[in-house]
Order: C-alpha cells, then sequence, then structure tokens
C-alpha cells in the first residue's frame, strides 16, 4: 500500500466514524436536516479562512469552518424559538443565506484569479484525494473529543433521545445535551467536508444511523452498525471515484450508502420490510386459527358446525392441525381434546373481557364483542387470574351465555 | 434592451415564483421540503439534457417533473412501507438523488455546458449570450427570461384561482377538510408548482440557491405584514430589491450575480428583523390604530 493510499483511506476511515456516531445522536432527536444546514453553513468559513490565508492551508480552513458552524448553531438556535419565524424556516434561512455568501467569495476569489489551482472548488463535492497527513493534526483531536463527549455524555444522550421529556424530567439539562449534540454533528462535519463536500456531507450523517436503526433494537448495537456501514460505503465510494477521472467523491460515496441502505430496509432480520411482512402473517394466522378454535367449540356447545371457507380459513386450519388441536376424520374437521381446551380458554377469555368491560368500564352490552374479538389473542394467563379475582368467577356474560371453565 | 434589464429582470421572475410560492410554504412550515424538491430534480434534467441535447427544451420539464415525482414516491416508500422517521426519508432521498445527479454530470461528455458549477450557480451572468427567443424575425430577448415569465404568469393564475383554498388549508388543514377543500390535494399542486418553479429557475439559478428565494422575501415580509394579502405583496417587493442590489452588489465585486441576489434575500430579512427587533419592538406600520385601541388583541 503506497503512503498516500495510507493517509487517504485512514482519513476517511476517521471521517466515517466520526460522522456516524454524531449523526446517531442527531438522527434520534430527529434533526436529520440539522447536519443538512450545517454542512452548508461552514462553507462561507472555509472561503473567508482561504482568503485570509491567501493559501490553501487545511488547518486554517477547518477552523474557519468551525466558526462559522458555531455561528450558525447559536443563530438556529435563537430564530428557531421566534414566534415569527420557527424552526423550520430559521434551518432554510440560515442554510442558503450563509451557502449564498460561501459562493459569492468564492466566486469573487475565481474572478480575482486567486483560487485557480488551489482546488477549493472540491470541498463543494469533495475530493479524498486532497486530504493530507497535516490534516490529521485536526482529525484525531476532533475524532477524540467527539469519543470523549460521547463517553462522558452517554447516559444523559441516551435518555433525551429517546425520551426528552422524562430526560428533562429526571432533571438533565436539554440546553447541555442539545449543545453536546451540536458540537458533536459539527466537529464531524468539519472532518468529513474535505471528502465528502459540502453539499452531501449531511447524508454521511442520515444513512448510516438509518441503517443502524433498522438493523437493530438497541442503541450499542445501533451505533456499531452505523459505524461498520459508514467506513464500508465510503471507503468502497472513495476507492470508486479514484478510478474515474474527474468524478468528485462525495456523490459516489452517497450512491455507495444508498445502496447499503435500501439492501439493508428490505433484508434487515430485525425491522426490515421482508421479516415485518413474516411476522405480521404469522399474527395473522395466529389469530385467524385462534377464531376458528373458537367457532369449533362455540358450534359444539348448540350443536351447529361452522363453514370453513378462503386460503385464510385453509392456512389457519393447517396451522392448527400440525399443533395437533385439529383433527379431520371422515372428511370433517373435529377438535381434538386439547383442541377443546384450547377453544374453551378463547372462548372463556373473550366472554371475561365482554363481562369486564360492562361491569367495570361501563359499556354497553352491545358494544363489547368487536373489542372483546381482537383482545381475546393477547391476554396472558396473569391478567386471566386478574380478571377472574376482580369479576369474582363469574358464571355468566353479558349475553347471558355460560362462562365455561375447566372439564 | 440593455443586459442589466434581462438580468435583473430575470432574477425578479426567480425571486417572485419562489417568493408566492414559498408564502404557503413558510406558513405551513414546510420549506425544508422545497429545499429537497430542488436537490431532487436534478438528475432528471441531467437525463433530459442528455438524451435531448438541450438545457431549455420541455424534455428537461418532463424529465425533472419524473424525477420531482419519483422522490415523492421513494420519500412515501420509506417513510409507510420501510417506517423510516420523517426527516430522515426527506434527508436520504434527496442527498441520493442529487448524489446521482452529480455523478451522471461528472460522466457526460456533451455539447450542452452542464457542469458542477451550473448546479451550483447557474448561468445568469451569461444570459445575455445565451439562446433568444426569436419572433417574426426580431430577437426579442433570451429563451430562460420567457420561460420563467411563463411561469411566473402560472403560478400567478393558480394563486389567484385558488387563493381562497391554498388560504384556508395553510391556516388551518382541519377547518379546510371540513369545509370540503381538501388540504392534502392543495399540498400536492402547491409542491407540483414548487418544483415546476424549481427547475424553470435551474438555468438561471443552479439548484441550491432557490432555497434563498423561497425563504428570504417571504420571512422578511411575514416580519411586517397583518394578511396574506400584504405578506405577498412585501414579499413581491423584497425579491424585486434583491435582485436589484444582488445585480449592482456583484458587479461591484466581480462576482457571482445569482449568489449575491440569494445573499441579499437573507440580507433583507436580517435588516428587517434587527430593526423591528432593537428599535421598534411594538412598531407596525400597518397595524390600525383603533383595531390596537379598541382592546381586539386583549383576551
Amino acid at each position: 500500500m503506497s503512503p498516500t493510499l495510507l493517509i487517504v483511506s485512514s482519513g476517511i476511515l476517521i471521517m466515517s466514524l466520526t460522522s456516524s456516531l454524531a449523526g446517531t445522536f442527531v438522527f434520534l432527536r430527529k434533526e436529520s436536516l440539522l447536519g443538512d444546514v450545517l454542512s452548508h453553513a461552514v462553507f462561507p468559513g472555509v472561503c473567508i479562512s482561504f482568503l485570509i490565508a491567501g493559501e490553501k492551508d487545511n488547518f486554517v480552513i477547518l477552523i474557519g469552518a468551525t466558526i462559522t458552524g458555531i455561528i450558525a448553531i447559536s443563530l438556529i438556535q435563537y430564530l428557531g424559538n421566534k414566534p415569527k419565524v420557527k424552526q423550520d424556516a430559521a434551518l432554510a434561512f440560515v442554510l442558503s443565506t450563509f451557502f449564498a455568501l460561501g459562493i459569492v467569495i468564492l466566486a469573487y476569489m475565481q474572478n480575482l484569479g486567486i483560487s485557480g489551482q488551489s482546488g477549493l472548488e472540491t470541498f463543494l463535492f469533495g475530493s479524498a484525494a486532497s486530504i493530507l497527513l497535516e490534516d490529521f493534526w485536526f482529525f484525531i483531536p476532533a475524532f477524540i473529543l467527539v469519543l470523549t463527549l460521547f463517553g462522558l455524555f452517554y447516559k444523559e444522550l441516551k435518555l433525551v433521545s429517546f425520551d426528552r421529556k422524562f430526560g428533562i424530567i429526571s432533571g438533565i439539562s436539554s440546553r447541555t445535551t442539545d449543545m453536546v449534540i451540536g458540537i458533536m454533528a459539527l466537529l464531524a462535519i468539519v472532518t468529513g467536508i474535505q471528502a465528502m463536500g459540502v453539499v452531501l456531507m449531511a447524508s454521511l450523517m442520515i444513512i448510516p444511523p438509518a441503517i443502524g436503526r433498522t438493523m437493530s433494537v438497541t442503541l450499542k448495537k445501533m451505533i456499531i452498525i452505523a459505524m461498520l456501514t459508514a467506513s464500508l460505503g465510503s471507503i468502497a465510494g472513495t476507492y470508486f471515484s479514484s478510478t474515474m477521472t474527474g468524478a468528485p467523491t462525495g456523490p459516489w460515496i452517497v450512491l455507495f450508502l444508498g445502496c447499503i441502505a435500501i439492501i439493508a430496509f428490505i433484508f434487515s432480520p430485525t425491522r426490515g420490510l421482508i421479516s415485518r411482512r413474516i411476522s405480521a402473517l404469522r399474527q395473522e394466522t395466529k389469530i385467524r386459527s385462534e377464531h376458528i378454535l373458537k367457532s369449533m367449540y362455540k358450534g359444539q356447545e348448540d350443536g351447529k358446525m361452522p363453514e370453513f371457507k378462503g386460503s385464510k380459513d385453509s392456512r389457519g386450519l393447517n396451522s392448527l392441525r400440525t399443533k395437533g388441536l385439529v383433527e379431520r376424520v371422515e372428511g370433517r374437521f373435529r377438535l381434538t381434546e386439547s383442541g377443546r381446551e384450547e377453544g374453551r380458554r378463547l372462548v372463556r377469555l373473550h366472554r371475561l373481557w365482554e363481562l369486564y368491560l360492562t361491569k367495570k368500564m361501563g359499556i354497553q352490552a352491545d358494544h363489547v364483542h368487536e373489542d372483546a374479538d381482537s383482545v381475546e389473542h393477547i391476554i396472558s394467563g396473569d391478567v386471566e387470574e386478574l380478571l377472574l379475582e376482580v369479576l369474582d368467577h363469574p358464571q355468566k356474560d353479558p349475553h347471558d351465555q355460560e362462562i365455561p371453565y375447566g372439564k | 434592451m440593455s443586459d442589466a434589464f434581462w438580468i435583473i429582470g430575470t432574477g425578479f421572475l426567480v425571486a417572485a415564483s419562489c417568493g408566492l410560492l414559498g408564502v404557503f410554504l413558510l406558513l405551513k412550515k414546510v420549506t425544508m421540503i422545497g429545499d429537497a424538491i430542488s436537490h431532487s430534480v436534478l438528475p432528471g434534467i441531467v437525463i433530459a439534457v442528455m438524451l435531448s441535447g438541450s438545457l431549455s427544451s420541455i424534455w428537461v420539464f418532463i424529465g425533472a417533473g419524473l424525477a420531482g415525482f419519483v422522490a415523492v414516491l421513494i420519500i412515501d416508500l420509506l417513510k409507510n412501507k420501510f417506517k423510516l422517521q420523517n426527516d430522515a426519508s426527506l434527508g436520504l432521498t434527496f442527498t441520493v438523488m442529487f448524489a446521482l445527479g452529480v455523478v451522471l454530470i461528472s460522466s457526460y461528455v456533451g455539447d450542452v455546458h452542464i457542469d458542477q458549477e451550473c448546479v451550483l450557480y447557474g448561468e445568469i451572468t451569461f444570459l445575455p449570450l445565451s439562446e433568444s427567443v426569436v419572433w417574426n424575425g426580431k430577437e426579442l430577448g433570451p429563451k430562460t427570461f420567457f420561460n420563467l415569465l411563463g411561469n411566473f404568469v402560472l403560478v400567478g393564475i393558480m394563486l389567484i384561482f385558488f387563493f381562497k383554498e391554498f388560504k384556508v388549508s395553510s391556516f388551518d388543514p382541519g377547518f379546510s377538510a371540513l369545509s370540503g377543500i381538501g388540504p392534502h390535494r392543495y399540498h400536492l399542486l402547491l409542491l407540483g408548482l414548487v418544483s415546476l418553479t424549481t427547475v424553470a429557475s435551474f438555468e438561471a439559478v443552479g439548484s441550491i440557491l432557490v432555497v434563498s428565494f423561497l425563504v428570504g422575501p417571504p420571512l422578511a415580509a411575514y416580519q411586517i405584514s397583518r394578511n396574506l394579502s400584504q405578506m405577498l405583496v412585501f414579499t413581491l417587493g423584497f425579491g424585486l430589491l434583491a435582485s436589484i442590489f444582488g445585480y449592482f452588489f456583484a458587479l461591484k465585486l466581480n462576482s457571482s450575480i445569482s449568489a449575491s441576489m440569494a445573499l441579499f434575500s437573507g440580507i433583507i430579512f436580517a435588516l428587517i428583523y434587527l430593526i423591528k427587533g432593537l428599535f421598534l419592538s411594538n412598531w407596525n406600520p400597518f397595524m390600525k390604530r383603533d383595531v390596537v385601541e379598541s382592546g381586539f388583541f386583549e383576551p
């Protein structure tokens, strides 16, 4: 591996780790667009520091970007609370005005001929090749600072991200956590703009956390997955764009991350489209087969056998047969011993719930059937005990039907 | 006519169409959707340019319209089928589509001048040199100007025609639905007009600076208006001011005209906000005295 390649890829790696970590909390606060606004807002800082330094000194540029970023965050927080501006307009105003200022300065320098070969334009769409060894004097402290903030405020950030109101009630200063998230986001953006470009930087803070969220149910796992996919996508994008002449790095990284996101959204085992479809289907079959059991049990009570038709019914019956609750005798379906018991349990739960609604909740007897039909599937043994206790082991339901117990 | 006239006129038409629509986006608190739309139409524009070979053909409008439609579909899919939260669906969709547009541009080799810079700040400076509209053998003016004029007239007619509906559905969607004015339908119409305006403005100001014109003049007007009609009129006035000041500022500085106009859209809001906040906290020249004195605002 050549030294340049090593520098570039470690720079990309640090950038991805920083921005996915910071991005996770911006994402969980449901303020992903803040990242977009900030990354546009650092652009005038980049241009002004270039104008002052007179040459492309990356370190000065990063400092300038940080300063305008801080101004932008304060402005958004100030204007966002004003009744005649509000959050959405404050974001759009800061984004567009700061960016326009940056372009005015950039075009001014271009027409003076002082930006000529400096490659300041690469800050717009990103060029990983512009990462130099000196930049690590900024990258590494920024990464360590983000990690430290993360470590110090982990508990607070976690609580506020998931339940802001509860966090505030528990005595966590929401102003402090907002500021911590803001600083983390800013450091990540300033680290990333060289490779990603100001226009698309935000996506590195949006897409990896979105993938992490769809692949996991805990914060720790979410962060790890976000960091992994961010590194994978950005390194792949960087190498791909470096094989073509004139191809900016930022857009290619975004396209790679987008592809990973689509795959994750569809195939993720936890919250992906397919796994959610499967569990929805399973739930539907369970409810359908419990209704079949119930109607067969009631059919035995009053001597009328219910009729079954349609694919959903046959799927339900199949599932009951494999569980040994229903058997087929001479072409007709019949409850087995355990099936009868299960049917009795369901009818009992249904009628208990109906009685509970009428007696304890004051609901009319002709209004309780639908509700009981959906609740009977999720009443556990403990809840059944409680219901029996509260209703004092009743014999009849509101429609004057027997509540079946035991054998 | 002079170059200055065409450039300022074009700038004003962008600011006017964007501003009129921006007023409603602002009132509905969805200005950032305008930002997302202006980014998302880029791949549509680029593909249409590649196929038709011109930046001002009807195909560009069709391509961009399709891209905008696809973006709305993807956002909907991410939100409802993939259960992704609202802000992230928006952010993910428009960055990926914009990235696709830039990648297509960077790999495109052809006669039409479309490059990464024109996405960023348009070509308003070179307007006098661009393709002209010729009628009866006489050169009327730049084609972009007339495209934008047509767009402005369309936006104006739609707003006049559906003024009541837009007003009610922006201020009170619930009441609007009860009165039989489907707020969703007018929301879609508004977004449709925004994407059309974005495309019409693309050649002049690119696809990022558009947001300045969507938010700046309406926000400034909002600070000093007491009803919707006033707000619309002020917005047009501020749009005109922004394009005039922006033009001369850019000439003086020898910088980008479109970016400078966009900057002045923001500066006008900042000035009005500061003047109102610092010196005249209770000042409102358009608030009728008797309304204040009659105690109408007392609880």
